[in-house]
């Protein structure tokens, strides 16, 4: 089966991204897990993603990262920023690209829509 | 407390008249970056006195000098020594130390300079907390390291020190230990010696905090040089009403100082929004400033219009109030926000800063000409409208509403009036939630208007232009019906949750004048409130009416005069054809500035002008403030009548009395430069 983050960045590279169409740009992202470094290179282009495990490339920007942080990020439960700026993760190169990044992660699973704290109208505007 | 402040974007120091500075539980001292405190001890002592200070020079906003003596210096008494210090900020802090001696004979010097750091993040030094890292001081290789360390979270300080001694044969000694350091050594008959300290303020692996985070070198633009040509660029301004002349010069030093590079702004600096607490990007004062200094400096608003593009909201987080479309509050570096103690990471509790950020664009481009960042942006700003439309309408009225999910560390208010008491009933109760305040669905309205214009002009989407104009239509005829108060003839400041009105006559009925929401027929009630003696001061136009049941002259926004809030009433009151009002605003205000050197604090006291006779200072005020500093600035456009119209800049002056002449010369914008002239006619 493939591992959570092969799922997440297959899924990015499979649907068009209107945030990303003005970027060009590469990340790589480091991930460290028992000792061994996994190497994913995402690529993007006119609102296109595409991912593959690579070694050795250069890019724009390049993420580090311990296995589980990612992990738990993809799954919207760990907010990406924060570990930046605590020095959880580290990243290299253009910071854009990783904001960028951040902002494709999906939030924390039980947030509620502002509209559904109003007595009455929980999942009327959906 | 009489404090020295020098700052280049988001580091300061805070220190006392002789350049020192220890811990205060009420107010940051120090020295500060990236909302960490690097320094909270640095006392100088020369042979166990503390020092008297003689004149301090604030030579630029990023350094400073002391003159100082010895503490013991009395009248008819000449000291043998003078002590200068210059401290300048750039990406680190440095100290010029010189002590010259005037006496005949060699004298023996004990320098003592005490250095110590509480790593403390400037959003818990009004309320500490205990901090959960560890602390580390060490003298390695003739400089003095103190260290915080929490998990991977490490923040650093690095002291050396040098020391010239150019007229005596043999230097002094320089002695690190974990307290400090001690230069000691015999200085000759009428010498000089000059230690040259460097502060470096670091993160992991020796690196800055900006290069930590970003990193790569940032290599930035020698300050002085920067400041010249920022200067050089801004309009002229002829008059000869020397506050006037002094508070402008004095508004656009203040907004280079405040100039803060965010990590992504594609090196662009917006305005923080103000020295000590708000050194960072707050999404409504650097939209606000921006505004404010469009004719002056448009680079400020392009510049915020990208930093707070990329980080827009996309996603719902309870923590920190986000959901797609919406455009942040604030944005903090600090431990608590590294930790998610706090919510700014970035936090977006602000119902105001969305539909700011699409007049922002508008505004800009009406100066600037320049389309293509208004293409370029184009889904940010359709994403902007839909959450006005959405995520804000929360009771499925078409009004912006708010209400806080993070309930333990949110705003409660998420308009400008944020404090918790800001919104309250007339008899001082205060509404349940959600909240709609009036201002708010102004500046929806005109974010409808604006968007439509760009719509039509640069998205090629006629479609979405009639309906944007069609619903503005509709929010302004039910505005009008839903806010009014009958009784008192002015707008309430917001609906509670069951519809009724929040009914306290306040500063934001002026707001809505510069929005355009306001029914002409109502203007000149509006106009004649908010220059009647229950909001004017006569220094300005207080934030809550006296009489109304929370009114205090020193509450933060109940009752206080904010300078900025001031501005954007003035330019409302001209858009409805009230000159003589908008004028006399403008003069009170700029009056006012006079009291404070030219540099207008966040907010002053709303005394009556008759009873004090001055504004009085509010005690915690930021100062210098982006949108005070910014003030001025639309004070001038307002008092000018300066508006683009096409390609050419228009101008229908309206100047108060004691202003007989202005001219502003080489204003930028989409004509090239213009030159302004106009004299009173009042």
């Amino acid at each position: 089966m493939a591992s959570p983050i092969a799922e997440f960045f297959t899924q990015l590279s499979q649907v068009h991204h209107e945030r990303l169409e003005r970027i060009t740009g590469s990340i790589r992202f480091e991930i460290m897990s028992n000792g061994g470094i996994d190497k994913w290179l995402l690529e993007i282009s006119s609102g296109n993603i595409s991912a593959r495990q690579e070694e050795g490339t250069t890019a724009h920007c390049v993420i580090h990262s311990r296995r589980e942080v990612l992990e738990n990020a993809i799954r919207g439960e760990q907010n990406l920023t924060a570990a930046w700026l605590s020095g959880c993760i580290a990243v290299d190169g253009r910071l854009e690209l990783f904001r960028l990044f951040e902002r494709l992660l999906p939030g924390p699973p039980a947030a509620q829509d502002p509209r559904d704290l109003v007595p009455g109208r929980k999942g009327e505007h959906r | 407390m009489t404090a020295v402040r020098i700052l280049d974007g988001n580091t300061f120091v805070v220190a006392d008249r002789c350049g020192d500075f220890e811990p205060s539980p009420t107010f940051p001292t120090g020295l500060l970056s990236w909302d960490t405190r690097f320094l909270s001890r640095w006392v100088l002592r020369v042979n166990d006195n503390r020092l008297y200070a003689l004149s301090v020079d604030d030579l630029e906003y990023f350094q400073a000098r002391f003159f100082l003596t010895p503490a013991n210096a009395t009248h008819g008494f000449d000291p043998e020594l003078s002590i200068i210090r210059q401290q300048t900020i750039s990406d680190c802090f440095e100290e010029q130390l010189t002590i010259v001696s005037h006496a005949d004979e060699p004298l023996d010097l004990h320098i003592r300079l005490d250095a110590a750091s509480d790593f403390a993040d400037i959003s818990t030094i009004s309320q500490p907390v205990e901090k959960k890292g560890t602390y580390q001081v060490q003298v390695h290789e003739e400089r003095l390291h103190l260290v915080y360390r929490r998990d991977d979270f490490q923040r650093e300080t690095v002291i050396h020190c040098a020391v010239q001694h150019p007229d005596c044969p043999v230097g002094p000694r320089t002695e690190f230990d974990e307290q400090g350091l001690t230069i000691t050594g015999r200085i000759t008959a009428r010498g000089t010696w000059i230690a040259n300290l460097n502060v470096a303020m670091l993160a992991r692996n020796g690196r800055t905090v900006r290069e930590s985070l970003r990193g790569i070198r940032n290599p930035r633009p020698r300050l002085a040089e920067d400041l010249h040509r920022w200067m050089t660029q801004a309009p002229k301004l002829e008059c000869e009403h020397p506050t006037l002349h002094a508070t402008y010069r004095r508004s656009l030093v203040d907004l280079a100082a405040l100039r803060y590079t965010p990590m992504v702004s594609g090196g662009l600096s917006v305005p923080a929004a103000g020295l000590p607490w708000s050194m960072t990007i707050f999404g409504r004062d650097s939209i606000l400033t921006s505004i404010q200094a469009l004719p002056f400096a448009s680079e400020l608003a392009a510049a915020t219009l990208y930093a707070l593009s990329i980080p827009q909201g996309c996603r719902l987080d309870d923590f920190r109030d986000e959901e797609p479309g919406k455009i942040l509050h604030e944005f903090r570096y600090g431990e608590s926000t590294a930790f998610e103690e706090h919510p700014q990471s970035p936090y977006y509790g602000a119902a105001d800063t969305t539909p700011l950020y699409l007049i922002l664009m508008d505004e800009y481009e009406r100066w600037t000409g320049d389309g293509d960042l208004v293409r370029r942006f184009e889904r940010e700003a359709r994403a902007a409208l839909h959450w006005i439309s959405t995520y804000a309408n929360l009771m499925g009225d078409n009004y912006i509403w708010y209400q806080r999910r993070n309930t333990r560390s949110g705003l409660k208010n998420q308009c400008w009036k944020d404090s918790w008491d800001g919104i309250s009933y007339s008899d001082g109760r205060l509404p349940g939630f959600p909240r709609a305040t009036c201002e708010l669905q102004g500046y929806a309205y005109d974010a409808r208007i604006r968007g439509a214009r760009l719509a039509r002009e640069f998205w090629n989407d006629p479609a979405l232009a009639d309906q944007l104009e069609k619903e503005a239509a509709d929010l302004k005829e039910r505005f009008n019906r839903d806010f009014w108060v009958e009784d008192g003839e002015y707008y309430a400041l917001a609906l509670d949750p069951d519809g009724g009105k929040v009914d306290a006559l306040s500063s934001n009925i002026g707001h809505l004048l510069w929005s355009g929401i306001v029914d002409s027929s109502r203007a000149d009630r509006i106009a004649q409130h908010l220059v009647g003696p229950r909001l004017f001061s006569g220094w300005g136009v207080r934030t809550l009416a006296e009489g109304e049941g929370r009114f205090n002259p020193l509450g933060y926004h109940i009752g206080t005069v904010w300078p900025f809030d001031n501005s954007f009433i003035a330019w409302g009151l001209r858009r409805y054809g009230f000159e003589e009002e908008a004028a006399r605003i403008a003069e009170s205000i700029i009056e006012a500035a006079g009291y404070f050197g030219g540099r207008l604090p966040e907010a002053f006291g709303g005394y009556d002008r008759k009873l004090t006779r001055y504004p009085v200072d509010y005690p915690t005020a930021c100062s210098p403030q982006a949108w005070s500093a910014g003030t001025p600035l639309l004070l001038l456009r307002t008092m000018l009548g300066l508006e683009p119209l096409g390609e050419h800049l228009i101008s229908d002056a309206a100047l108060p009395g004691s202003i007989s002449r202005i001219a502003l010369l080489d204003i930028p914008g989409r004509w090239g430069r213009i030159d302004v002239l106009a004299v009173s006619r009042l």
